[in-house]
């Protein structure tokens, strides 16, 4: 069973915060085209205004926030709560009753959201414990978050009312408010982030990417040549010509986005194709970089792999945490 | 001469001038440059995710996205505005309570299983509405009252469907749905002088 939260404008700056529900045994076409009815709009979650610096009130405030979130998410998670240990009959589309032991096992949203649900600090992973500055590294070692932990941690806290000088928890980035996921039976709250294509790859790593291929090709004279080429993608299949320059693109779609990633590197590859004397080595390790990205992309989105498939993965990360450096001063 | 502003005004120009200082703040230290990026972590995940528990593209769906035009902005549109989420929770999921028992029926239809006459009626006409795009005219509504609109063929001409369109879908309606004491006449030249007014439902 797997969740969504995403926000959404509504007309008149609505927002709402929607909670989708979904079960995982449904095959993967089946479950994304819209016909089937295969998301249910499972609740709509309050949404707190927006607080703008912390003061001692906004401390306060927030904490509420928190409180009724998980309050909210209790409300929601409470039919889940037993079920997992005893089981339900549920009756199945052949026509026979099962019993059925409903688990949630994946929660999807954006990165923002997965922290404030994790109740965690804008920088920290949802699944390990890894230091603000070591994000850029390629350090996959770091152990695994016990929510279960930090939970008897924070109540301890609470029950003393004074703050624990446990530092160790203290550098886990944690911040205000609990992880909703603890009190559900046979869940792993840090099995349930998933990686997302979208959220991760598109919407943010090649808006970064973006960012320092333009820096590079302004520092080089080239931006003019980059947009003509741009411009002049033939159709193809699949692919959207895009209608204006790069820079001229206030705001990116999902869509878009994957146009890029198929375009981009052959786009900076003839952009760049004459280097002159000092150019050759910056932009051959830009061209790399792009390409161990892209790389990793496409394979990101393959079906299914083999250990070579995942070996070659690997290695596209390796070689990109090894180039991205010709980026650093962008 | 100090210039007197109402409280809330000073206290915006306040955070703004604050908010500026900030940014000047943050332009004068551009050697911090880094990698330091969430996204730029989450990446030495996928492999390990990919071992764990499968592909990545099944769990990156976004039939999300589209979920939020199709149950959440249509359905809040539809709402009176007044209490809306509760409306937009219940409205979507009558409609898929409905769209699943239409599903279930349907395949024990395939099935061969006997079903009343009346349900196999409906099944196919659910059927033709939802799959077959050919006769889609834009569904509009007529409000208030029109001068001039008498007939059939003078409503053909102000709302501008054509009396081809509007012949074959009046007659299955009226014998589908209409009681036998007010069914409509079956021929075409007997439909083209009918009052409008019995048109209503």
């Amino acid at each position: 069973m797997s969740d969504q939260a995403n926000h959404t404008n509504l007309a008149g700056d609505q927002k709402t915060w929607p909670v989708y529900i979904t079960i995982e045994n449904l095959p993967w076409a089946r479950r994304n085209s819209p016909a089937s009815m295969a998301v249910l709009l499972l609740a709509l979650l309050p949404i707190p205004p927006n607080l703008s610096k912390s003061s001692k009130a906004d401390q306060r405030q927030r904490k509420i926030n928190a409180d009724t979130l998980q309050d909210v998410f209790e409300l929601i998670f409470a039919p889940l709560e037993h079920v997992a240990h005893t089981g339900i009959a549920i009756d199945c589309a052949d026509g026979k009753v099962r019993q059925c032991f409903p688990i949630l096992s994946a929660w999807i949203a954006d990165h923002m959201e997965n922290v404030a649900l994790h109740g965690l600090k804008k920088n920290a992973c949802p699944k390990c414990k890894v230091r603000t500055h070591e994000l850029g590294t390629n350090a996959t070692s770091h152990r695994t978050r016990d929510y279960a932990r930090y939970q008897r941690w924070k109540q301890e806290n609470q029950n003393s009312g004074s703050e624990s000088d446990n530092d160790h928890i203290m550098c886990d980035n944690l911040g205000i408010g609990e992880n909703i996921f603890h009190r559900l039976n046979r869940v792993s709250a840090s099995d349930l982030y998933k990686p997302h294509v979208l959220y991760t790859i598109y919407l943010g790593l090649f808006k970064h990417m973006m960012d320092w291929i333009e820096g590079l090709l302004k520092k080089h004279g080239q931006l003019q040549a980059f947009d003509e080429v741009w411009k002049a993608l033939p159709p193809y299949p699949g692919f959207l010509v895009p209608k204006k320059a790069y820079p001229e693109v206030a705001q990116w779609q999902g869509q878009e986005m994957r146009n890029l990633g198929r375009g981009i590197f052959g786009v900076l590859a003839v952009a760049l194709r004459q280097p002159g004397g000092a150019q050759v080595i910056p932009f051959k390790g830009g061209l790399g970089c792009i390409r161990t990205l892209v790389d990793f992309t496409m394979m990101a989105q393959y079906r299914s792999y083999t250990s070579d498939t995942i070996a070659y993965m690997e290695d596209y990360l390796d070689q990109f945490h090894k180039l991205k450096d010709i980026f650093l001063e962008f | 001469m100090i210039e007197r502003v109402a409280p809330s005004l000073w206290h915006r120009m306040r955070d703004e001038s604050r908010q500026e200082q900030n940014d000047l703040c943050l332009a004068l230290v551009p050697g911090e440059s880094h990698f330091n990026f969430i996204k730029m972590y989450l990446l030495s995940h996928f492999c390990d995710h990919i071992r764990q528990f499968g592909n990545i593209p099944r769990y990156s769906t976004e039939i999300g996205e589209l979920a939020h035009k199709t149950q959440i902005k249509t359905q809040w549109r539809q709402s009176n505005k007044n209490d809306a989420a509760r409306q937009i929770v219940h409205s979507y999921g009558r409609q898929h309570a409905i769209r699943m028992r239409l599903f279930n029926l349907e395949s024990v239809k395939c099935r061969d299983a006997d079903l009343s006459g009346d349900v196999l009626l409906h099944l196919d006409r659910t059927a033709s509405t939802m799959t077959a795009a050919a006769p889609v005219v834009s569904r509009r509504v007529l409000k208030g009252r029109r001068e001039g609109m008498s007939n059939v063929v003078d409503f053909s001409r102000i709302s501008g469907v054509s009396l081809d369109i509007i012949y074959p879908e009046l007659i299955p309606y009226s014998r589908h749905n209409l009681p036998a004491a007010h069914r409509l006449p079956q021929d075409h030249a007997m439909l083209r002088s009918l009052p409008v007014e019995l048109l209503r439902t």
